[in-house]
């Protein structure tokens, strides 16, 4: 999750193709999670909002966070991109909210999702009181005045995203994954949609969304906790709920697809040589099976390792991959939206061409790897097991340590799931196993159908464009990828 | 599992599996040059009595370096208890063999950050040492105890390449494994078992990190302005396990290192077990100096005429007005400009701390904001501005540019940033009126030099940020002192540092990107 702030970073949250490529090796054994009990001072005002405190002294800094539960999940096609609109006005008006108790305005950032929207700083422990107030001041009346300008901003950023050969892919891919109700996953909205929005139309949606009820206030960093209990309840306590506007969303369905879905981009980002292929499932989602998505997770922390059993078969058995460390696979919890990802980096070869190639891989990771991983308890060793818990609690640990980390965790899960979730994460994680593995590439993977996609750059596609279409691969452009007609 | 944060910072550490021992390695940057720094006082209070001081030191407050907290405002009040409190959690320690040792208790921390640092010596220049440097202690860390202790504790290990004046191994492990881990770390450092296998592989490793750092344009222009090693990858590739392990006989000593540890621990019984393992590692070797420059020009040979492979043994520095450049590909038709400007401490003829760096802090924060309103009049709003404040006392200041197609209206928007600061003013809130006085906003600047200071806050982090002061001959508490430090700033102080260090002090200017840009704004010549 980027933050949008002054500066005008992208809210979107994007998939890298080479992130993994880049993370930190870590190669962890033994060691059960133990028991986790993070001081989180936990409380709830009485219009709904939830306050999570956690206390570090590490800096002179403290750090607040309002997440709500709302996203591109909660609009329909005509009203996608408001909360987008919403996000960057009420951004507008913190920033130039100026509380007495604070030296100036405040440097925040915001960001929307599909599933979430957010607004924090980091401040001086000693301006945190000032902070709280001018958020509460700027929650309890979004400002509106500024909306021609946000329109304007909003849509130069949907058309500056059809140049992006990431967002491109992404939108192409979740276009026909969520093919239902693909608006959903598009915080960004279409420009049409993001001109279409008045004051009016933005009002309920505010009052519905962007609701105490809805929201949970984080404060990291160093505080005084009584303090900040008064402080809270003092600014926010007045802020108004309406749970009744908010609605309830359907599922999006699963299978994401009706059929295997082949597709190939000729991206312009990629090197001449290198070629990409990505196998895309819809996975569980936290709201409707927390217990897949837990098994989801372990499943993510079995295959990370980079030699372990799955990444070395694939590398060995399909021809001409990059590299071990190219292959990529997990699952992205979501509350409504989770994926589960294979993807691999190969080296182009008139001698083997992509279509072909798109093949075996599909074949050896779903036909083979996962076909025994369900079926063969012992695919994965118990030592194996207890090093995917152990790496899942290393990277959860970590987080917990780093200030920021803390805040995007919390926030993360309280808006993807609920605070109770994440503090029963570990035991859950503990209790999973074997069976729970079975039984979620069962139902996410064998009884489900997945989108192919390869990622090659143009002039290698240019060769290999008539064995592709011949493949019954459909090609990716600006023009069809995007929800919205372009 | 959540989705993992886009890491977006120029400067951020970029990551390279290792395979064999978890050990990955973070950005490389050439080391500034540090005074030869004799074991840090403790509380800056003078050294302890005996050269060996195993048991933990409790630094005091008392003297504050640099100017004095006189603000006695909310930020000051904050400043003082955040030192006050932060000292009552340190310890430090020295090893019988003069290994500098500190130890940070931060509570509720799950885990530990041990941050095993070897200081640069003096004749480091152009990085090749600082490689020298890596590729021995990289090759050490993989031998197979380290490796077992590793896994063992569950621990993840990097080598950081990116501090000015160090190379380090940074570990992170449970709170329950730092002392095993750390009685390993030292055996490993005192006696190193070079095998071939590990050597290769830390060699592989090192190389293809600095493949790709030559294709990134940010370290590209980073490495430009810093007169880093230009040729590393080939350079590694020259260093056999016979020199690699002469270079680390000839140079490594105890007084070269700094342990820290940051954590849920007792900092006072860790510093003083810490003191203990790390008794054995070699005390200092003379003439180590020499022998190690000897080492590097065999090694630099190949590439190096005799006067270039002599120049590049002397010390690192910023050269006044000077202006370089390099061609990169990536950037078709834009370039970055950065410019950077000597850290505090490299101007004092070696003190350890420079009245400048807390208005420097303030000073970059009031720039980068000049500095955006200018840019964007002048190259529009898809140029990113960059201005990052030294870190610590001996890292530069710097200002980067990204994507501009102007170099020549960039350069400008520059000088004339620095220019209006120069000139007592900072940027206003107004629209109306795009100037303030400094004193009307010195308030607002503090906070946010003081945010971009401790924006991190992680544990490995704030270990770093101890050993660097170590390493610049302080005693580890540059980082709890800085709060009290900004808060004490005045607007004079503000303005003295703009004209001393970024009007009219050196500076360091190098361009990367498009050919024809780049080419271009060389032409100009030095500021």
């Amino acid at each position: 999750m980027t933050p949008r702030g002054n500066a005008g970073y992208s809210s979107e949250m994007k998939r890298s193709l080479y992130a993994a490529t880049l993370c930190i090796a870590s190669i962890l054994s033994g060691g059960a999670i133990r028991a986790d009990s993070p001081e989180i001072d936990r409380f709830v005002l009485g219009n709904g909002l939830e306050v999570l405190a956690c206390r570090d002294d590490a800096t002179p800094l403290a750090r607040v966070r309002v997440v709500f539960k709302a996203g591109a999940e909660n609009l329909e096609a005509e009203s996608a991109g408001s909360l987008s609109l919403l996000e960057r006005l009420v951004l507008r008006g913190l920033s130039a909210s100026v509380d007495e108790r604070a030296s100036g305005p405040l440097e925040w950032k915001g960001y929307a999702t599909a599933e979430s929207i957010g607004f924090g700083a980091v401040v001086p422990s000693s301006e945190l009181d000032g902070a709280l107030a001018s958020l509460a001041s700027v929650l309890a009346s979004p400002p509106m005045d500024a909306l021609e300008e946000a329109k304007e901003a909003a849509a130069l950023a949907v058309r500056a995203s059809a140049s992006d050969p990431d967002a491109i892919y992404e939108a192409a891919v979740t276009r026909r994954l969520f093919s239902k109700y693909p608006w959903r996953r598009d915080s960004a909205g279409s420009e049409k949609s993001i001109r279409a929005a008045t004051a009016e139309s933005l009002a309920p949606i505010a009052s519905a969304y962007l609701a105490p009820g809805n929201a949970a206030l984080i404060v990291s960093g160093r505080f005084d906790p009584a303090a900040l209990r008064s402080s809270v309840a003092q600014r926010f306590a007045g802020w108004k709920d309406a749970p009744a506007a908010r609605r309830t969303v359907p599922a999006h369905p699963k299978p994401g697809v009706t059929r295997p879905t082949w597709l190939v981009y000729p991206d312009p980002s990629m090197p001449e040589g290198k070629g990409s292929v990505e196998l895309r499932y819809r996975g569980p989602d936290i709201a409707r099976d927390g217990a897949a998505s837990l098994a989801a997770d372990l499943w993510s922390g079995l295959v990370a390792d980079p030699n372990g059993r799955f990444k070395s078969a694939i590398f060995k058995e399909v021809p001409k991959l990059s590299a071990k460390d190219g292959i990529s696979a997990g699952y992205v919890s979501q509350r409504e939206g989770g994926t589960i990802s294979v993807s691999a980096l190969f080296e182009i070869d008139p001698a083997l061409p992509a279509a072909e190639r798109a093949r075996a891989f599909k074949e050896r990771v779903r036909g083979f790897e996962l076909t025994e991983m369900r079926s063969d308890p012992s695919y994965y060793s118990q030592q194996e097991y207890e090093a995917a818990r152990s790496r899942l609690a290393a990277r959860r640990d970590e987080e917990a340590d780093d200030p920021e980390g803390r805040i995007e965790a919390l926030a993360f899960w309280w808006s993807a799931a609920s605070t109770d979730y994440y503090l029963g994460y570990p035991s859950a994680i503990a209790a999973a196993g074997p069976k729970d593995i079975a039984s979620f590439i069962d139902a996410y993977v064998m009884k489900n159908l997945e989108v192919i996609a390869i990622r090659m750059n143009p002039t290698d596609y240019g060769r290999e464009r008539a064995s592709l279409s011949s493949s019954g691969f459909e090609t990716i452009t600006a023009a069809n990828a995007f929800w919205w007609p372009k | 599992m959540r989705p993992a944060r886009r890491a977006a910072a120029p400067r951020a550490a970029l990551a390279l599996i290792a395979a064999a021992a978890a050990i990955s390695c973070a950005t490389a940057r050439a080391p500034s040059s540090v005074p030869s720094g004799e074991a840090a006082a403790v509380g800056a209070e003078g050294d302890p009595a005996s050269p060996v001081a195993s048991r933990a030191e409790e630094p005091r407050a008392g003297k504050a370096r640099g100017p004095a907290v006189a603000d006695a405002g909310p930020l000051g009040e904050l400043g003082r208890s955040y030192l006050e409190s932060s000292l009552s959690r340190y310890r430090r320690a020295r090893s019988a063999s003069g290994a500098d040792i500190a130890v940070l208790c931060l509570g509720g921390r799950k885990r530990a950050a041990l941050r095993a640092s070897i200081r640069a010596d003096r004749s480091a220049s152009r990085g090749k040492e600082a490689l020298v440097d890596a590729l021995a202690l990289a090759a050490a860390v993989r031998g197979p105890a380290l490796a077992a202790a590793l896994r063992d504790a569950g621990a993840e290990a990097e080598l950081d390449l990116e501090a000015p004046g160090e190379v380090a191994l940074s570990i992170s492990c449970p709170i329950g494994g730092i002392e095993a881990l750390s009685r390993t770390v030292a055996e490993a450092l005192a006696s190193p078992v070079f095998e071939q296998d590990s050597f290769e592989a830390a060699r592989r490793a090192l190389v293809l990190y600095e493949l790709k750092k030559e294709g990134d344009p940010i370290s590209r222009a980073i490495a430009v302005a810093e007169e880093g090693a230009d040729d590393a990858a080939s350079f590694l590739n020259r260093i056999t396990l016979s020199t690699a392990s002469a270079s680390w006989k000839a140079s490594f000593a105890a007084d070269r290192v700094a342990i820290v540890v940051v954590g849920d621990v007792d900092p006072q019984s860790l510093a003083e077990g810490l003191a203990e393992a790390f008794g054995a590692l070699p005390a200092r070797a003379e003439p180590s100096v020499e022998a190690r420059a000897a080492v590097v020009v065999t090694v630099a040979a190949p590439v190096a005429a005799p006067a270039q492979a002599e120049a590049a043994a002397q010390p690192a520095r910023v050269a006044a007005g000077s202006l370089r450049s390099a061609p990169v590909t990536s950037l078709p038709g834009a370039a970055i400009l950065r410019v950077e400007f000597p850290a505090p401490l490299q101007t004092e003829g070696g003190a350890a701390q420079s009245d400048d760096y807390g208005p420097m802090l303030v000073a970059i924060a009031m720039l980068g904001d000049l500095l955006e309103r200018e840019i964007t009049a002048a190259c529009g709003s898809g140029v990113r501005v960059v201005a990052e404040a030294p870190e610590d006392p001996i890292a530069p200041a710097s200002v980067t540019v990204r994507g501009t197609f102007d170099r020549l209206a960039a350069r400008a928007a520059i000088e004339r940033s620095i220019s209006a600061l120069a000139s007592g003013s900072c940027a206003s809130t107004s629209p109306v009126e795009p100037l303030s006085p400094i004193a009307s906003r010195l308030g607002r600047y503090k906070a946010k030099a003081l945010v971009a200071l401790y924006e991190g806050g992680s544990s490995p982090e704030i270990a770093a940020r101890v050993t660097r002061s170590i390493a610049a001959g302080g005693d580890g508490t540059d980082y709890f002192r800085a709060a009290a430090l900004i808060a004490s700033v005045g607007a004079d102080d503000v303005l003295r540092a703009a004209r001393a260090r970024l009007a009219e002090g050196s500076s360091a200017w190098a361009v990367v990107g498009d050919p024809s840009i780049a080419g271009g704004l060389a032409a100009q010549g030095s500021r």
